[in-house]
């Protein structure tokens, strides 16, 4: 890819087209190796990512992009961005970001969402609920756990 | 919106290294790979570099675990205290030491127990002759077999075999080793240790893969007069040091550039933090005194927290940010005359197994 173009497009499984930043989207490793490997020309393939989701990761890169190599002040700002980012997201939302920020490979933002469900994630129930797993433990080993962590549900 | 799929398993341990220890704790009931997964060294490891380390207090009678919670700023008190005393013999000088979530509580000639305070278990082994001063492992090999280190003279404990080892070997006699200031970090032991025939202080470690004292590096030489010299982990798998001049009672703090490999490139020391407040206290502030612990975390900005004794022999911990420092009293005295034995240590709580804990089921309880 030639310095000239600045601009890509990343297109979404359900193929729904963003042209965005060159800066923006090598935010991605994907994304930059996909530049540098292959001449995918002008437009990017991502098969795993839905267009509700890229557009999220888009605004997210986006805020990165611009702010990021500047001073103290901006940082604060962009903690508060990234509070204020994650804050709404439903489950599945930000269970789907994840997914996307690991096949993006977008480090930061991997971090923000893992973090915001270790925040949000209050009860075992809501786990099962979250990752769709079963509890398959028997009452017994389930018992026993819960014994020896007996001071963990004191509140 | 359709429900979620599975998430990769690799994904799940990012999103539970950042979950408080506390949850940790209830988790375990979510299900059984939940539980298992604190067997996986590589979760281990990310948990670890993750997690702001808490601080055991020994005295007397009673050993403690402080854990400081600073996000809630309205908190009449930011440390909660439990009280995880281990059943033992009283009365006996100890010392204790940690190594991926548990603990080594060695008995001067009575042997030692390991234990894991937060998942209830221990295990004891007696032994009359030796003096232990530390838990590692073959980080070479793919399975964690963890191994205790004792001295006078130098010997292996394995855990899994439950076998002894000597360790033959000229003995050093020029290099006087502080063992009680031993961290445990990857495996292998680092302590700092003093060349009498050079007047170099230096770092030496003990290396699990082949058994052998190695020196890390020699420390720079410093006009000042140190009243404290203290090691600690950073971030999981580097060094760090603490030093406090005697004089100015000014404390710099050190880590080391890239993450320690005994057989990688030779240590850089960077700072990390200097703290020169007037009137800031001595952290050791009796002679041949209570060797304190601290750690260092890097969240909104440098802070700071070593837990130590005042100058009335009562615990507590200072927490510095800046040009600002804070004290925290615990209302514990620490027996002046056990200095020569571990009051303080920093570690970070884990649910890890501890090792051959199937014997304690035959019936070897402390």
């Amino acid at each position: 890819m030639s310095k000239s173009e600045k601009k890509i497009v990343l297109k979404s499984l359900d193929n729904e087209a963003f042209e965005v930043e060159k800066a923006v989207a090598l935010q991605s490793q994907t994304i930059w190796v996909m530049c540098e490997d292959k001449c995918v020309g002008n437009e990017i393939p991502l098969e795993n990512v839905t267009g509700q989701i890229l557009a999220k990761v888009i605004d997210y890169c986006k805020k990165h992009a611009v702010v990021d190599g500047d001073g103290d002040e901006s940082s604060e700002e962009l903690k508060n961005w990234d509070t204020e980012f994650t804050k709404n997201m439903d489950q599945s939302t930000l269970f789907n970001m994840i997914l996307a920020a690991n096949y993006l490979n977008i480090k930061s933002l991997l971090n923000l969402t893992c973090q915001a469900v270790a925040d949000k994630t209050k009860t075992i129930d809501e786990f099962h609920t979250f990752l769709n797993i079963e509890n398959n433990f028997t009452p017994e080993e389930e018992a026993q756990i819960c014994q020896e962590n007996l001071w963990a549900f004191d509140d | 919106m359709s429900p979620p799929e599975e998430l990769p398993w690799d994904l799940v341990g990012e999103i539970l290294s950042r979950v408080p220890t506390k949850s940790l704790a209830r988790f375990r009931a979510v299900c059984k790979q939940w539980n298992a997964i604190w067997d996986e060294k590589s979760f281990l490891d990310n948990y670890l570099s993750r997690t702001r380390p808490q601080f055991i207090i020994r005295t007397n009678s009673h050993i403690r675990s402080v854990e400081i919670n600073l996000n809630d700023e309205d908190q009449v008190s930011p440390i909660e205290v439990r009280d995880i005393t281990l059943d033992s013999p009283n009365g006996i000088r100890t010392s204790i030491h940690y190594c991926d979530g548990f603990l080594l509580f060695t008995m001067k000639k009575r042997g030692f127990a390991i234990w894991n305070p937060w998942s209830r278990q221990k295990r004891f082994i007696e032994n009359h002759e030796f003096i232990f001063y530390g838990v590692g492992y073959d980080n070479t090999r793919p399975e964690t077999g963890y191994k205790i280190f004792g001295v006078l003279p130098s010997i292996i404990y394995e855990c899994k075999s439950d076998a002894w080892k000597f360790l033959s070997g000229p003995c050093d006699k020029s290099r006087m080793q502080k063992l009680d200031s031993m961290v445990s970090l990857n495996g292998n032991l680092y302590f700092h240790a003093f060349d009498s025939k050079t007047r170099e202080c230096l770092i030496q470690s003990f290396d699990f893969s082949k058994d052998i004292f190695k020196t890390i590096c020699v420390l720079p030489s410093n006009e000042d007069i140190i009243s404290t010299r203290a090691l600690e982990v950073f971030r999981g798998d580097r060094l760090s040091m603490l030093t406090q001049s005697y004089l100015t009672r000014k404390v710099e703090i050190l880590v080391t550039k890239q993450k320690i490999d005994v057989n990688g490139e030779a240590i850089v020391w960077i700072n990390f933090m200097t703290v020169s407040i007037p009137n800031f206290p001595r952290l050791q502030p009796h002679f041949l005194g209570f060797q304190p612990t601290y750690f260092v975390d890097n969240i909104d900005e440098k802070r700071l927290f070593v837990c130590t004794c005042d100058e009335t022999a009562h615990a507590c911990i200072y927490i510095v940010k800046g040009d600002v420092f804070r004290k925290i009293p615990i209302d514990y005295e620490i027996d002046r005359w056990s200095f020569l034995y571990t009051s303080f240590i920093s570690y970070i709580p884990s649910f890890v197994s501890i090792p051959c804990i199937q014997r304690e089921e035959q019936g070897l309880q402390v």
